[in-house]
C-alpha cells in the first residue's frame, strides 16, 4: 500500500500530459471524446479560445500559430492540421467536429469544422444514412450541426475568433446572430435555495474577435479599416456578444497607418496578411535591392501582437461558480449534451424551409 | 461601338427607357447574361468588373466614393453590347459589401433596429431580384468572393423555385401580349437559364511549395493541372449538392436553372486581379522600370483571357444553338429562345414593373408573403418563441397580485415579468413582444386594479381603488370612477381646538381637513361657544374666485433667502437695516424685484415684523417697548388683501403678500376666567399622560400703582397654598414714586404657560423644555418654571413617552396654553413655527403682529396639525438628527405693561 500511495502522490504532482498535437473533443459523429481530460488540471486560471469561420479561411492555421507554432514550422507539424495540398485540390475541409489543445500557459484552444461548408455538405450527401429523419434536407442537417458547434463555442469559450478571408460574408454574420439567439442560457448556480440565485445573474456571453485573414494591402488603409469596423458593429449592433475594447490593431508598434489618431472605433478587429507572401518574397532573388511595398507590418509582428492581446484577454467565469479546468471539461460535456438535445434548436429546425 | 449611345460606354441602371435603345439594334436577337452573388469589400472593382475585359470597355465601374451614391440608386446595372448581341445585367445588393458598408455609414446615428428592418426588407427584395433575373436571363454567373461554394444558396434556390412555379401564371398573363413564342409564354421564361459559378479566390493560388503551373491554362490533355483538378472537384461537389436538394433536375425545364453536363461551369480566378489594387499595380510597374527588366509587354493577364474564353463558349452557344442541359433518358426537348432586343427590353421592363412596381398585383401579393415568410426563419422562430413565452411572463406579473396596487408596485411587477420574458424569449421579435407585455400588464392594471395614488399628509397611501373625490373637477376620463373620499384607514386620536374633547381623526389628505374641518366639526359639540380670535381669512368679493398661482422667480428667492433661512442673525441684520434705512432697502428690493411693487415689500416686512421681538423676549427687562425695532412703515402695513384670489396653502414667510387662505389653520380660544385653572390639579382634560398636565409658572415683574394692584403677599397669606391664578404672585420690595406722584411698586405677576404635545394616538403631555416631559407624581407638585419655554426654541416634535416602546410615535406640539394674570400686564403671543430643517419657510398665523390676550383668562392656541408648504406638507423628518431643527421659534410669549390710562 505504501508503494501505491507513493505512486498516487507522484502522479498528482507530475505535470499533466502535454501533447504536441490537438486531440478530438467532439468527433464527426457529434460524440463527446474524453481523452483531452488528461491534459487538464485542477486549477482555475485558464482561458478558452475558440475559432469559427468558413471553409478554407485559415482557422486551423491561425489557431496553431496562436497556440505556439511559428511561421517557420513546416505545415505538417502544426498543432491543428491545416488543409493539405491534396485536400485543397479537392476543395475539401480538414477539421471535422471540434479539436482541442491545451498549452502550458493554460490556454485551451478549440478548432471547429468549417461553417456552411460545401465539402461538409458533400460528405453528408455521400453518407446519406447518417441524416436523422427529423431533418428534411441534408443542408438543414448541416446547418443545424454548424449551429450546434457555434452554440457550444458561445457557451464554453472566453474568446471566439471569427476568421474570414474576405470581407464580409453576410451569411456568416447572420449565422452568428442565429447561433447567439439559440444559445442555451447559462445554467443557474446550484444554490441551496435553487430559484433565487439565478434570477439576477446575467447570461454569459463570450468576447468575439473578428480576424480578417489574408488581408490585402488596401485593407490596412484607415478608410477601409474604419468602414469594415463600422459595418460589423452596425450589422451586429443588437448582439450581446462582447465585441469591443479587447483587441486592437492600433496599439503598440504595429500602428503604421492605422494610428489611434485616425481610427476611432474600438471593435475587436484584427487584420492578418497572407503569411506565405513573406516567404515567397524572400525567395524572390531577381530584385533583392528593391523590396516590394506591402503597406502593412510583417506577418510575424502582427501575429505576435495578436497572440499577446488574445492571451491577455480577461479570463471571465463562464458559469456562476468558479470552474477548474477539469470542471470546465465536465461542464462543457454537459452543455454539449444539452445543446444536442436542445428543444429550442429542434423548434428552429422545424421552421427551416 | 457597343453601348447605349446616349449614355456613353458605361452601364446604366435598369430598367432602361426604350428611347435609349438604338433603332438599328432593335431587331437583333440578344443573349442575356446576368451576374449575381456577393462581393468583397473593395474600393476599385465590383463583381461585374470581370466583364470589362470581355467587353474591352470600362462598362462596369468600380465603387470609389463618388460612385457609391450613384451605384446605390439602382440594384441592377445594364449594359448592352450591341455588336455582339449580348445584354449584361449586374445585380447588386446588401450582399455586396460596399453597399452594406455604405448603408452602415449612412446609419451613423440611427438605431440598429432600423438596420434590422432594412435587412428584412432587403432580403425579400434580393430574392425577388434573383427571381426576376432567373426569368429573363439565358446565362447567370454567380460570383463567389471566397474559394468554395456558398451553401446558403441551396435553400434560396429551393425557395425561389417554389415561388417561380407559383408566380408562373401571373408572369404568363403579363407577357401574353408581347411578341414571344407560345413556349416562352407557357414557361414564362426564355429558357431554363444556365448557371456558371465564379470563384474569386482559390486555396491553391498562393501555395508556396509549388508555384502555380501556368501551363495549366493551355490545353495539355495528357496532364490535368491541379487547378483543373480542383475545378472539376468543385463542379462535382456543386452538382451533387444541387442535385441532391433537387434544385437541378434531369429535365431542365422543370427546374430553376441548369448546369451544363459536358461543359465547364466553374471558373477559378487564380491570378490576382490588377484592377483590384491599382497602387500595387503601379508600384510593380515602377519596380520593373527601375530594374530595367526587359520582358515581353504584358497583355491582359492569363486569368482574364481565360475568363473571356470561359464565358464566351457559353454565350456563343446561346447565340447559336441554344442550351440543352437535359440529362438522362427522357428526351424532352429543352426550351430555349432568343428574343429581339426590343422585345426583350420591353418584356423585362414589364416584368420589372410587375415585380417591383408600386402597385402590387393582388394575385402576386400572397406569393410575395410566402416568399417573405420562407426567408425569415429567424424571425418566425423568434415570433413563435415570444408568443409562447408571453403568457408565462404575463402570469408572472399576475402572480400574487393584491386586488389594487399603486404605480410603483405595478412597475416592480412589470420589471419582474420582463425579466422572466427576456430570460426565455429569443431573437429579433423580443422588443415587439416586450412592448406587448408592457401594454397588456398596463391594461390589466388599469382595468380596475389601480389603487388611489394619493398619499395622506402623514405619508400614508389611500387604500381605496382609484376613485374620484368631491373636490375633483369631473373630467370625462374620470367619470366612470366611483366617488369616494380618500382614506388610508388609519385612525388617529386628536383633541379639539380647546383641548377638552377627544375624537377620532381620519388620516387627513388635505390640509383643510387636517387643520380646519376636523376642528370645525368638533366646535359643534365642544368649543363653539367659546370666545375665539378671528384669524384673517380670504373674503371673496365675487363668485369667480380661484387659487393664486404661486410662482417664485429666482431673484426674489435670492433676496428673501436670509429671511426664509430662519437664521436669526441674518434676519436681525436685515431688519436692523430695515429700521435704520428702510428707504435704501426697499429701493434695493424693488430694483431686484422688477415685477413687484413697493407695497409688496412693505407687506413682506410687515408679515415678519414680529420676528425681532425674540430679542426683546429673551431680555424682557431691557426691552419694555416691544414694538420699537419695527419701523413706522411696518407698523402701518398697507394691507390690501386680494378678494378674488386666495392663497392655496398656508401663510408663511414665503407666501406672497396680499393673499389669504380660505380658512384659518390656527385657532385661539379663550377657555374662560383664569380661575378655572388650578395649579394643583393642572389641566383637567382627557388624554393627558398622568402627571404631565401641568402648566408652568412664568413670573413677570411690572411696575404698577400700589393701590390698584394688590400684591400677592397681601391677598393670600398662607404660603402652603398656591396663589390663585390671576392674582399677583410676588411683590418685590423696591418701590418708587411715579412722575405723577402716585406710588409705583414693582409687581411680580405670574403667568402660566404650557406647551402641549399630542401623539397620533391621542396621548398628550406638556413639556418644560426641549424633550423634557413634565412628570409630576401624585404626591408632589410642579417644580419647573416656564423660562425654557420662553427663552428657548421648542422642538415641534417630541417622542411620545407612552408610545415609545411600540412603534415610536412622535408627538407634535399642538396646543399652547396661556393663563394670563389679572394685572397691568398685556400678554401676547406670536407663534412662529419652522416645521422642517433649512430651507423651509417660517409659518405664522398671518396676523402680522402679536396677538394680545385679555388678562385673567385661560387662552388656548391650537397650532396647525399639518404645515403645508408650497411643494407639499412638511412631515416629520425621518432622520432623527433633523428633529431639533423643526421648532417653535423662541419669542412666542411677550408681555408689556399696561398703562392705566
Amino acid at each position: 500500500t505504501f508503494l501505491q500511495r507513493t505512486i498516487e502522490s507522484t502522479s498528482k504532482l507530475s505535470l499533466p500530459l502535454e501533447l504536441s498535437r490537438c486531440v478530438k473533443l467532439i468527433d464527426d459523429q457529434s460524440q463527446w471524446c474524453e481523452q483531452a481530460s488528461e491534459c487538464l488540471l485542477e486549477q482555475t486560471d485558464f482561458l478558452v479560445v475558440g475559432v469559427v469561420g468558413l471553409q478554407g479561411s485559415g482557422k486551423s492555421t491561425v489557431l496553431s500559430l496562436l497556440a505556439g507554432n511559428t511561421e517557420a514550422d513546416p505545415l505538417r507539424n502544426y498543432i491543428f492540421p491545416a488543409q493539405t495540398r491534396e485536400v485543397r485540390e479537392e476543395c475539401g475541409h480538414m477539421t471535422n467536429g471540434i479539436d482541442i489543445h491545451v498549452t502550458s500557459q493554460r490556454v485551451i484552444f478549440l478548432d471547429t469544422q468549417p461553417l456552411l461548408s460545401a465539402s461538409v455538405l458533400d460528405q453528408l450527401i455521400n453518407n446519406d444514412k447518417k441524416i436523422p429523419p427529423e431533418f428534411t434536407t441534408s443542408e438543414n442537417f448541416a446547418e443545424i450541426q454548424c449551429l450546434q458547434h457555434v452554440m457550444f463555442l458561445l457557451t464554453v469559450c472566453n474568446v471566439i475568433l471569427v476568421v474570414q478571408d474576405w470581407f464580409t460574408d453576410t451569411a456568416l454574420l447572420d449565422f452568428l446572430k442565429t447561433a447567439e439567439m439559440l444559445k442555451p442560457s447559462t445554467p443557474p448556480s446550484p444554490g441551496h435555495d435553487g430559484t433565487s440565485t439565478a434570477d439576477d445573474q446575467p447570461d454569459f456571453f463570450p468576447h468575439v474577435v473578428f480576424l480578417q485573414n489574408k488581408a490585402k494591402r488596401e485593407d490596412f488603409t484607415v478608410e477601409n479599416f474604419t468602414a469594415m469596423q463600422k459595418t460589423l458593429s452596425t450589422v451586429l449592433g443588437n448582439s450581446k456578444l462582447k465585441m469591443k475594447g479587447d483587441v486592437a490593431m492600433t496599439t503598440g508598434r504595429q500602428s503604421f497607418s492605422l494610428n489611434p489618431a485616425f481610427v476611432k472605433s474600438e471593435l475587436n478587429m484584427f487584420l492578418l496578411p497572407r503569411f506565405d507572401a513573406n516567404k515567397r518574397e524572400s525567395t524572390d532573388q531577381l530584385q533583392p535591392q528593391v523590396r516590394e511595398y506591402q503597406g502593412h507590418p510583417s506577418f510575424q509582428t502582427l501575429i505576435n501582437s495578436l497572440r499577446g492581446q488574445i492571451l491577455s484577454m480577461p479570463r471571465e467565469q463562464q458559469t456562476h461558480t468558479t470552474l477548474t479546468e477539469k470542471n470546465w471539461f465536465h461542464y462543457a460535456a454537459r452543455m454539449w449534451d444539452s445543446i444536442k438535445k436542445s428543444q429550442i434548436l429542434a423548434d428552429y429546425n422545424r421552421l427551416l424551409p | 461601338m457597343s453601348y447605349f449611345p446616349s449614355t456613353g460606354a458605361v452601364a446604366v441602371p435598369f430598367p432602361i427607357p426604350e428611347t435609349l435603345i438604338p433603332e438599328h439594334w432593335k431587331s437583333n436577337k440578344v443573349c442575356v447574361v446576368s451576374i449575381i452573388g456577393k462581393s468583397s469589400h473593395s474600393g476599385f472593382t465590383s463583381k461585374a468588373s470581370k466583364f470589362n475585359n470581355v467587353l474591352d470597355a470600362e462598362a462596369f465601374q468600380g465603387v470609389s466614393k463618388e460612385l457609391k451614391t450613384l451605384v446605390n440608386k439602382g440594384e441592377i446595372e445594364c449594359y448592352y453590347d450591341g455588336d455582339n448581341n449580348v445584354v449584361y445585367l449586374h445585380h447588386t445588393s446588401l450582399h455586396d459589401t460596399y453597399r452594406l458598408s455604405a448603408v452602415c455609414e449612412q446609419m451613423k446615428n440611427a438605431s440598429e433596429k432600423e438596420l434590422q428592418g432594412l435587412w428584412q426588407q432587403e432580403e425579400c427584395h434580393y430574392a425577388k431580384c434573383m427571381l426576376f433575373l432567373f426569368q429573363v436571363s439565358h446565362l447567370i454567373v454567380i460570383s463567389h468572393p471566397g474559394s468554395s461554394f456558398d451553401t446558403t444558396y441551396v435553400r434560396l434556390f429551393r425557395i425561389l423555385d417554389s415561388i417561380r412555379v407559383k408566380t408562373q401564371k401571373c408572369v404568363q398573363d403579363q407577357i401574353a401580349s408581347l411578341g414571344v413564342s407560345p413556349d416562352w409564354k407557357y414557361n414564362a421564361r426564355p429558357c431554363s437559364p444556365r448557371v456558371l459559378f465564379l470563384f474569386e479566390m482559390s486555396t491553391l493560388e498562393f501555395d508556396s511549395e509549388e508555384a502555380v503551373d501556368n501551363s495549366a491554362y493551355r490545353s495539355k490533355p495528357q496532364k490535368i493541372s491541379t487547378v483543373k483538378r480542383l475545378q472539376h472537384c468543385m463542379e462535382d461537389q456543386i452538382y451533387k449538392i444541387l442535385r441532391k436538394s433537387r434544385v437541378i433536375t434531369n429535365i431542365s425545364n422543370n427546374s430553376l436553372f441548369a448546369v451544363p453536363a459536358n461543359q465547364e461551369f466553374v471558373f477559378l480566378h487564380v491570378c490576382e486581379n490588377e484592377a483590384a489594387d491599382p497602387v500595387k499595380f503601379f508600384l510593380s510597374q515602377l519596380r520593373e522600370n527601375i530594374t530595367h527588366t526587359v520582358g515581353p509587354k504584358k497583355g491582359p493577364s492569363e486569368g482574364q483571357v481565360r475568363f473571356k474564353e470561359f464565358l464566351w463558349q457559353h454565350i456563343e452557344m446561346a447565340l447559336t444553338k441554344g442550351f440543352d442541359d437535359n440529362v438522362g433518358r427522357h428526351q424532352v426537348a429543352a426550351h430555349f429562345e432568343l428574343a429581339k432586343s426590343e422585345t426583350w427590353f420591353n418584356l423585362a421592363g414589364r416584368l420589372y414593373a410587375m415585380f417591383f412596381g408600386d402597385k402590387v398585383d393582388a394575385k402576386l401579393q400572397p406569393h410575395w408573403n410566402t416568399l417573405k415568410s420562407l426567408l425569415e426563419t429567424d424571425r418566425r422562430f423568434s415570433e413563435n418563441r415570444c408568443n409562447k413565452v408571453l403568457p408565462l411572463a404575463e402570469s408572472a406579473y399576475q402572480e400574487n397580485l393584491p386586488t389594487h396596487y399603486v404605480t410603483a408596485y405595478h412597475l416592480s411587477k412589470l420589471a419582474h415579468a420582463k425579466k422572466v420574458f427576456t430570460q426565455l424569449a429569443r431573437g429579433p421579435a423580443c422588443d415587439k413582444y416586450l412592448n406587448q407585455l408592457e401594454e397588456s400588464c398596463d391594461t390589466f392594471w388599469k382595468n380596475g386594479r389601480q389603487l388611489c395614488e394619493e398619499t395622506s399628509l402623514t405619508g400614508n397611501h389611500c387604500v381605496n381603488p382609484l376613485h374620484r373625490t368631491d373636490d375633483d373637477i369631473i373630467a370625462p376620463s374620470l367619470s366612470h370612477l366611483p366617488m369616494m373620499p380618500h382614506s388610508s384607514q388609519l385612525k388617529m386620536v386628536a383633541a379639539c381646538n380647546c383641548g377638552r374633547r377627544i375624537e377620532d381623526k381620519e388620516d387627513p389628505f388635505t390640509h383643510k381637513v387636517a387643520n380646519f374641518d376636523f376642528y370645525e366639526k368638533l366646535k359643534e359639540t365642544c368649543c363653539g361657544t367659546l370666545e375665539s380670535y378671528a384669524f384673517p381669512v380670504f373674503k371673496p368679493s365675487t363668485l369667480d374666485i380661484k387659487a393664486a398661482t404661486l410662482a417664485f422667480t429666482s431673484p426674489q428667492t435670492k433676496v428673501r433667502a436670509p429671511i426664509r433661512s430662519g437664521d436669526l442673525e441674518a434676519i436681525k441684520t436685515d431688519l436692523t437695516a430695515a429700521t435704520q434705512g428702510m428707504a435704501t432697502l426697499s429701493l434695493a428690493l424693488s430694483l431686484s424685484q422688477p415685477g413687484s411693487s413697493d407695497l409688496f415689500v412693505a407687506n413682506n416686512h410687515s408679515n415678519c415684523s414680529p420676528l425681532p421681538d425674540q430679542d426683546s423676549v429673551s431680555n424682557p427687562p431691557d426691552h419694555t417697548d416691544v414694538q420699537s425695532p419695527a419701523s413706522p412703515e411696518c407698523l402701518s402695513p398697507a394691507r390690501q388683501h386680494s378678494t378674488t384670489e386666495y392663497l392655496p396653502g398656508m401663510i408663511h414667510t414665503d407666501s406672497p403678500a396680499g393673499l389669504l387662505p380660505k380658512f384659518p389653520s390656527w385657532s385661539l380660544v379663550c377657555l374662560g376666567k383664569s380661575s378655572i385653572y388650578n395649579h394643583n390639579q393642572g389641566l383637567e382634560m382627557p388624554g393627558f399622560l398622568p402627571g404631565s398636565n401641568f402648566l408652568l409658572p412664568w413670573d413677570v415683574t411690572v411696575q404698577a400703582e400700589r393701590d390698584k394692584w394688590p400684591t400677592v403677599g397681601e391677598s393670600s397669606s398662607k404660603r402652603d397654598k398656591w396663589p390663585s391664578v390671576g392674582e399677583t404672585a410676588v411683590k418685590k420690595g423696591k418701590q418708587k414714586k411715579s412722575s405723577r406722584g402716585k406710588e409705583l411698586v414693582e409687581v411680580s405677576l405670574r403667568v402660566y404657560l404650557g406647551e402641549e404635545y399630542e401623539c397620533p394616538r391621542g396621548h398628550r403631555f406638556c413639556c418644560s423644555g426641549p424633550e423634557k416631559v413634565i412628570k409630576v407624581s401624585s404626591t408632589s407638585s410642579v417644580k419647573d418654571n416656564a423660562n425654557k419655554l420662553v427663552n428657548l426654541d421648542m422642538p415641534l416634535y417630541c417622542p411620545c413617552l407612552h408610545c415609545r416602546s411600540s412603534k415610536g410615535y412622535m408627538a407634535q406640539m399642538m396646543r399652547i396654553y396661556i393663563v394670563t394674570p389679572d394685572g397691568p400686564l398685556q400678554v401676547s403671543v406670536n407663534p412662529l413655527v419652522q416645521p422642517a430643517p433649512h430651507p423651509c419657510p417660517t409659518f405664522h398665523p398671518g396676523v402680522g403682529e402679536e396677538i394680545d390676550l385679555t388678562p385673567a383668562s385661560v387662552w388656548v392656541l391650537r397650532l396647525p396639525s399639518v404645515y403645508m408648504g408650497d411643494e407639499g406638507p412638511y412631515t416629520i423628518p425621518s432622520d432623527a438628527a433633523q428633529l431639533p431643527a423643526c421648532r417653535l421659534l423662541k419669542g412666542t410669549f411677550n408681555f408689556k405693561e399696561m398703562t392705566s390710562e
